[in-house]
């Protein structure tokens, strides 16, 4: 036995950190609408199942339908059961709905905030909060101002945090996101807010900075030297599936491009980082956003591509063309393909094409980056029976069949040299058979353990949103009928010509 | 992609009549396509001969861990026939019409082993492990006599798994002192097992009254469904070396404090000291109780796993690693002793 009075804690020491989070109350505004159903609750959940989140954590629904928490419960368990990865245990479920409660709120009504604050600042609430805002984009500014007014934006003491997590879309063009950010500055710190873009939750999306930096062999590959094209893909065979009124005033390029797939851009054309920490990591993937080449409206015209997708058979089904779909006008110019091709004006890809498209009832759903290396210098095999050889090819598939591939040419046995195109192939579903979290399971975690290494920052949002506004205005000049695609295709000629002023070809996913 | 399990079973091979058959065995049960492997380790399970395999448990390690497993267990070496039986059960993964090859998911081997193949166990058992990827043995029997051969088996297997819930110290001992002594790293499922309960413990003892208590308790009782076995042994050690308390494992004690070790239903730790009682039970969940003496009491509660079992004991274990903690508990607590 010691017989000295112990003044450090032994029992930490080498124990290693989890990761969890203090005591906090999560208030969900928008708690009745179906993101909080199908992502948010599930979510939370999954984390309790996990132990990631323990009971003193305390959840608050805030909406306008009138429930009593005794409904809400009973939908929010509903919910879960539907939408959960994991069968709910009751008694972890029972667990969970014992902290939730639900509160009816008007989000204009400064009153009902006043209320709020009475009943969060009691005594059975941690003084942690973390908001959510899981509501019409209108409501953002709103919500947040009269959190400000009744004094919730700020800790009520330095051993406190408070944290609001925004959902996208953030803001409709640069315009606005600059707006939206400064009425989120009135009330809340930088260091406050948390910009959701679930794309950054994907086990597969993450895997790009393990990947990339976690191996020594494919860093020194990863520049212009070695690097002859990049394809961002993010094909769906789905429509606009009941999302017409919302789509149609978004389109593909805000929908997708200005959010997932400059974030994917970003993540595979940064550089290192000094350290995996949320601002170094952000540092670096706002500086490859900044870098890429702004596009005149000659630029617009010249190397973007949007369309219309029209009737088509997909999966053996007629489906309607994007105008005939429900909510959508019938004379809406609004895109649902985008195709462009990038520059980055930096050191490592400098004449580097970054080619990105995405669309609506493509042919499948696949979102894969596949990066084209330059073939061998020296054509050593031209005299053989194989003279032309398929350049290397490195696929990260993000979704589905998450995974990376690599494609090489590899001798035919025999006695002649004949060379044929292989894959070498990872697949997460067979080296780690266990099922990955959701994203909003990591994305939520890191919200409420404060790292927001994987939310995008107000820099970040606005450097997107320039890239993206710029094609926006040389669209909306642009005169002449829209081209389209088939569905259940791979898009419309408009964007195979694109690629091809450079000699290159779509990818197949 | 299908799923289908290819079975396979033959008694009284010699051994190189099975190393001919071997690769056969799965190419032929699929029309002669050779699959391509996903195992990410070799799990060797050496275990007693009378001891049955659970092939529940086994299923569930392959279903979270693709994986050459390879079971071991001998006869009597002194045998008249040399040679094995063996029982092949894989799991393969068929494409449906993409043109790619089968996918081994999983196979797991299990060889009763007589005579000289039994003798010479391990020359046997090096063959059979995949390259590249990390080689483990979970040793699950006895310990070996005291002319095993550590040396081979370490240039086999890189780490010895153990348990020492199901160990007696002087057996935990023996084995991790050779295995150490033959550079082999040392994993432990209790070790893995014990993790969240620590983690409880060590939050607690951010309040100095509950680290004073732990540090310096009047009396320790200790509650066990069956007193062969402590809950948690490798935790336990761990307390007592992060303590100072020096006690090794019950039953111990030093004079003034005792460590009294009842039967219980529910397996606990109790210690109590001049300013309240420590109270750690494991049922559902693991729950840490702090009683002041003066004052309201405080609980800590980390929820069990849905599954527990050897395949949530290994996947935890194999998250966890090698553990430096655990490496210098060993050497302090374990091979110290010995010194």
């Amino acid at each position: 036995m010691m017989d000295t009075v112990l003044q450090e804690n032994p029992l930490k020491e080498g124990l290693g950190g989890r990761r969890r989070p203090d005591p906090f109350t999560f208030v969900i505004f928008g708690a009745a609408g179906d993101l909080a159903h199908r992502k948010l609750f599930p979510a939370l959940y999954n984390l309790m199942v996990d132990n990631w989140l323990g009971t003193d954590c305390r959840i608050i629904g805030v909406a306008r339908r009138p429930y009593d928490d005794g409904e809400f419960r009973r939908e929010v368990a509903q919910a879960i059961e539907e939408h959960s990865r994991r069968k709910p245990d009751p008694a972890i479920l029972n667990r969970l709905m014992e902290n939730t409660r639900y509160v009816t709120a008007d989000f204009n009504d400064q009153d009902q905030y006043q209320s709020l604050r009475e009943q969060i600042t009691g005594p059975d609430f941690p003084k942690n909060y973390l908001f959510y805002l899981a509501t019409p984009p209108a409501a953002y500014p709103v919500i947040a101002a009269h959190l400000g007014a009744v004094g919730l934006a700020h800790a009520e003491s330095p051993e406190h945090w408070v944290r609001i997590i925004v959902e996208k879309p953030f803001g409709h063009d640069l315009e606005s996101a600059v707006a939206l950010n400064h009425q989120l500055h009135q009330v809340f710190d930088e260091s406050q807010i948390y910009r959701i873009d679930h794309y950054l939750g994907k086990e597969t999306v993450q895997n790009i900075l393990v990947f990339r930096f976690a191996n020594g062999i494919f860093e020194p590959l990863w520049t212009r030297q070695y690097i002859d094209n990049v394809q961002i893909t993010v094909a769906e065979s789905l429509g606009v599936a009941g999302r017409g009124s919302y789509y149609d005033h978004a389109g593909a390029l805000r929908d997708m491009v200005q959010n997932h797939m400059l974030q994917l851009v970003s993540l595979i054309a940064m550089e290192p980082p000094v350290a995996f920490e949320a601002d170094a990591v952000r540092d670096e993937k706002v500086k490859v956003l900044r870098s890429i080449r702004p596009f005149s409206t000659r630029d617009v015209a010249d190397y973007t591509v949007r369309a219309q997708y029209e009737a088509g058979s997909i999966d053996g089904e007629m489906v309607p063309g994007y105008l005939d779909e429900p909510d959508i006008a019938s004379d809406s110019r609004t895109e649902s393909y985008v195709a462009m091709r990038l520059l980055i004006d930096n050191w490592r890809w400098a004449g580097v094409p970054f080619y990105l498209r995405t669309g609506k009832r493509l042919a499948k759903r696949a979102t894969e980056i596949a990066i084209q290396f330059k073939t061998a210098p020296h054509r050593f095999f031209q005299q053989t029976e194989t003279p032309e050889l398929s350049p290397n090819l490195l696929t990260l598939k993000i979704q589905p069949d998450e995974g990376i591939s690599l494609r090489f040419g590899a001798k035919v046995p025999g006695p002649e040299i004949r060379v044929r195109t292989v894959n070498m192939e990872f697949l997460y579903g067979t080296s780690f058979a266990g099922a990955p979290p959701e994203a909003y399971e990591r994305l939520l975690l890191d919200a409420m353990i404060g790292d927001s290494t994987l939310f995008t920052r107000k820099d970040e949002v606005e450097a997107a949103w320039t890239l993206v506004s710029s094609i926006l205005h040389g669209w909306q000049r642009a005169r002449g009928p829209i081209p389209t695609y088939e569905s259940g295709t791979w898009g419309p000629e408009e964007a195979d010509t694109l690629i091809q002023q450079n000699g290159f070809h779509w990818r197949r996913p | 992609m299908s799923r289908r399990t290819i079975r396979w079973q033959k008694q009284h091979l010699s051994g190189p009549a099975f190393m001919t058959v071997w690769p056969e065995i799965i190419p032929q049960a699929l029309d002669g396509a050779v699959p391509m492997s996903a195992a990410v380790m070799t799990l060797g399970i050496y275990a007693d001969a009378d001891t049955p395999l659970d092939w529940h448990s086994i299923e569930q390690v392959t279903e979270q861990h693709p994986a050459r497993i390879l079971i071991i267990q001998r006869r009597e070496s002194s045998a008249s026939f040399d040679g094995l039986d063996v029982e092949l059960r894989a799991e393969v993964e068929q494409p449906d019409d993409s043109g790619r090859p089968p996918l081994l998911f999983s196979e797991c081997l299990a060889m009763t082993l007589s005579g000289k193949t039994a003798a010479y166990w391990i020359d046997w058992v090096q063959a059979l492990i995949r390259s590249n990827i990390p080689a483990y043995l979970w040793w699950a029997g006895s310990p070996p006599d005291d002319d095993f051969r550590w040396d081979l088996l370490s240039q086999s297997f890189q780490a010895l798994i153990l348990d020492s819930r199901k160990l007696s110290l002087g057996e935990w001992h023996q084995l991790a002192e050779s295995a150490s002594h033959a550079h082999m790293s040392i994993m432990d499922l209790d070790w893995a097992r014990g993790l969240p309960p620590r983690r409880l413990l060590a939050e607690a003892c951010d309040d100095p009254t509950v680290l004073s208590v732990l540090s310096q308790p009047h009396h320790i009782s200790v509650a066990s469904p069956s007193t062969d076995h402590l809950m948690l042994p490798s935790t336990w050690l761990w307390l007592s070396w992060r303590l100072g308390w020096d006690l090794g494992l019950p039953p111990c004690g030093r004079p003034g404090l005792a460590v009294e070790v009842t039967f219980g239903a529910t397996p606990s730790w109790t210690f109590d000291g001049p300013d309240g009682s420590l109270r750690l039970t494991a049922s559902d969940s693991w729950v840490l109780g702090w009683s002041p003496s003066v004052g309201g009491g405080l609980s800590w509660s980390h929820t069990l796993p849905e599954n527990p079992g050897l395949s949530r004991d290994l996947t935890d274990l194999l998250e966890i690693g090698l553990d430096p903690l655990y490496e210098q508990l060993l050497r302090q607590a374990v091979l110290g002793r010995s010194q």
